[in-house]
């Protein structure tokens, strides 16, 4: 983390909750999609509101073509994910299986895969820091878009947002697609406090 | 536990809002089918409480809704349907039959855990919300900026392409033609003394005169030209893979049909001609402007030899000038 917002062992903490939380998602997404999901160790740090574009671009690789899921979370930490997703990535849809021909299924099952991955992690974060947390229904961001537009048209009132970043892959499978959480600043006290509850 | 009056308080307001609202244990039996349910399934709660929900409904999409509910049991959390996605779930009629132009009620459904006193998931609740009026309106803006993007390329006095729109696609066409070496020809019609229709008869005459010429031309033209108002009493057609006999002959339909029609306005008749002046792509053409200068130097001629005829660029016209 890049700066002080946290002290070294609310970091360990924090860390050690996500990594706990992640954990416990892989095993019940394996069971759920039938297929082995890999899933990066969770990076948490501290952006800038400008710096998000930047640290996308170098995330997910400059111009590539993306299609981003998002969704918000609330009840008591609140904030917002962003599923992200290779627009190459068609096959998502044949790899998870679709019964129903009459419906946009690459978005469906994009939407689904979002909330399930992004309730599954942070349900295990909201457990272990003894909280609530709701979802609001997934929607669909962008599609197809040049990572760095994305954005475009968005002026964000947030200076400084906690970010976590999860990477999955289904087994045999090369692309990559990206989890990033972010909880703007004026929720951050409120990990804080669960975390020194936590740490007590 | 709640009292009683609490309870039957939330009772009736389960029954009776607006909204579908089901539960289902997790053999998918179910155990809870309120009002709105009733109303649009036409199935009464007694008909169906205790029932297989796949066995009353067979054309719900079964395997798609087996795999969410399951994953709501698993993962303990919401899961969601939008009509964006997945116009229904229900096979539901909407309650717009004068106004609604679709066939089934667009619903968002929100698939919830409900757990039993020691935390365990042991039920799902689905909710079913109406979103047939978001649906219409999300239309309604859509019809509306498509009209909006095609007014933008229609002239609006003869409802053809305006030039702006017009001379887009003849920068296409002339570089489909450059590239894949195609034919392509052009030709400019103006209405021979329209000024003394105007002056004569009124503008009111004139603008009648000129949407019966798009009429005419949009009429004669083949399903791959492209005709546009080029300004005051001039118009423009692009002809992709067109050679001069070709173009000649399409031109010369309209002189013809032009000059034969009698056009009656307010009990005069009045009869018109137009002139017109023809080009075709060239290989050594540099800019697509050449083969409008080069047609309009034919135009220039069929006006020069009388009127009322169809004239073809002549590169010794050129060095008459």
């Amino acid at each position: 983390m890049n700066n002080n917002y946290f002290s070294a062992d609310q970091k360990d903490a924090l860390q050690e909750v996500f990594n706990i939380a992640i954990g416990q998602a892989g095993d019940s997404l394996a069971r759920y999609f039938d297929l082995f999901v890999e899933l990066s160790v969770p990076e948490i740090i501290i952006i800038k509101s400008d710096q998000l574009v930047g640290l996308l671009n170098g995330l997910i690789g400059h111009e590539s073509r993306v299609s981003v899921v998002r969704q918000s979370f609330f009840n008591h930490i609140q904030g917002e994910s962003l599923s992200v997703f290779h627009s190459n990535d068609g096959d998502l849809a044949t790899l998870l299986g679709n019964d129903c021909s009459t419906v946009d299924v690459n978005d469906d099952i994009i939407l689904d895969v979002s909330n399930i991955l992004a309730g599954a992690c942070l349900k295990g974060v909201a457990h272990q820091l003894e909280t609530e947390i709701s979802f609001s229904p997934p929607d669909i961001l962008c599609k197809d878009t040049l990572i760095e537009e994305v954005f475009d048209g968005f002026n964000f009132a947030w200076d400084y947002a906690l970010l976590v970043r999860i990477i999955f892959r289904f087994e045999d499978r090369t692309s990559s697609f990206y989890l990033l959480y972010f909880v703007p600043s004026q929720s951050i006290e409120l990990i804080k406090k669960s975390i020194d509850r936590l740490l007590g | 536990m709640m009292p009683k009056d609490k309870l039957s308080l939330l009772n009736s307001i389960v029954e009776r809002i607006n909204v579908g609202v089901l539960v289902i244990d997790s053999e998918m039996n179910i155990i809870l089918w309120n009002v709105f349910m009733e109303i649009y399934s036409g199935r009464k709660a007694s008909e169906v409480l205790g029932k297989n929900l796949f066995d009353c409904f067979p054309e719900l999409p079964v395997a798609w809704m087996k795999k969410k509910i399951e994953g709501v049991f698993l993962f303990e959390n919401n899961s969601f349907s939008s009509w964006k996605q997945r116009p229904y779930v229900f096979n539901f009629r909407h309650n717009r039959p004068l106004t609604g132009h679709i066939d089934h009620m667009r619903q968002d459904c929100v698939f919830q855990p409900i757990k039993n006193q020691t935390g365990k998931v042991e039920k799902v609740c689905i909710t079913v919300s109406d979103m047939t009026d978001h649906f219409i309106y999300e239309s309604k803006l859509i019809e509306a900026m498509s009209s909006l993007k095609s007014l933008s390329r229609i002239d609006g006095l003869t409802g053809i392409f305006n030039r702006g729109h017009f001379e887009r696609c003849l920068i296409e066409e002339w570089k489909r033609a450059k590239r894949y070496k195609e034919d392509l020809s052009y030709f400019l019609l103006d209405l021979d003394f329209f000024k003394k229709v105007n002056d004569t008869y009124g503008h009111m005459a004139g603008d009648e005169m000129l949407r019966l010429t798009a009429r005419i031309i949009m009429r004669e033209i083949r399903e791959i030209d492209i005709a546009g108002r080029y300004g005051g009493e001039e118009f423009a057609v692009i002809l992709p893979h067109t050679d001069q006999q070709g173009a000649v002959a399409v031109a010369e339909r309209i002189r013809q049909t032009v000059s034969e029609y009698i056009f009656k306005y307010e009990d005069q008749k009045i009869r018109m001609t137009l002139s017109t002046g023809v080009s075709f792509f060239r290989q050594d053409m540099n800019k697509y402007e050449e083969m409008i200068a080069e047609a309009d130097l034919a135009l220039y001629q069929s006006k020069e030899n009388g009127r009322n005829c169809v004239t073809c660029f002549d590169p010794s016209l050129d060095s008459k000038e």
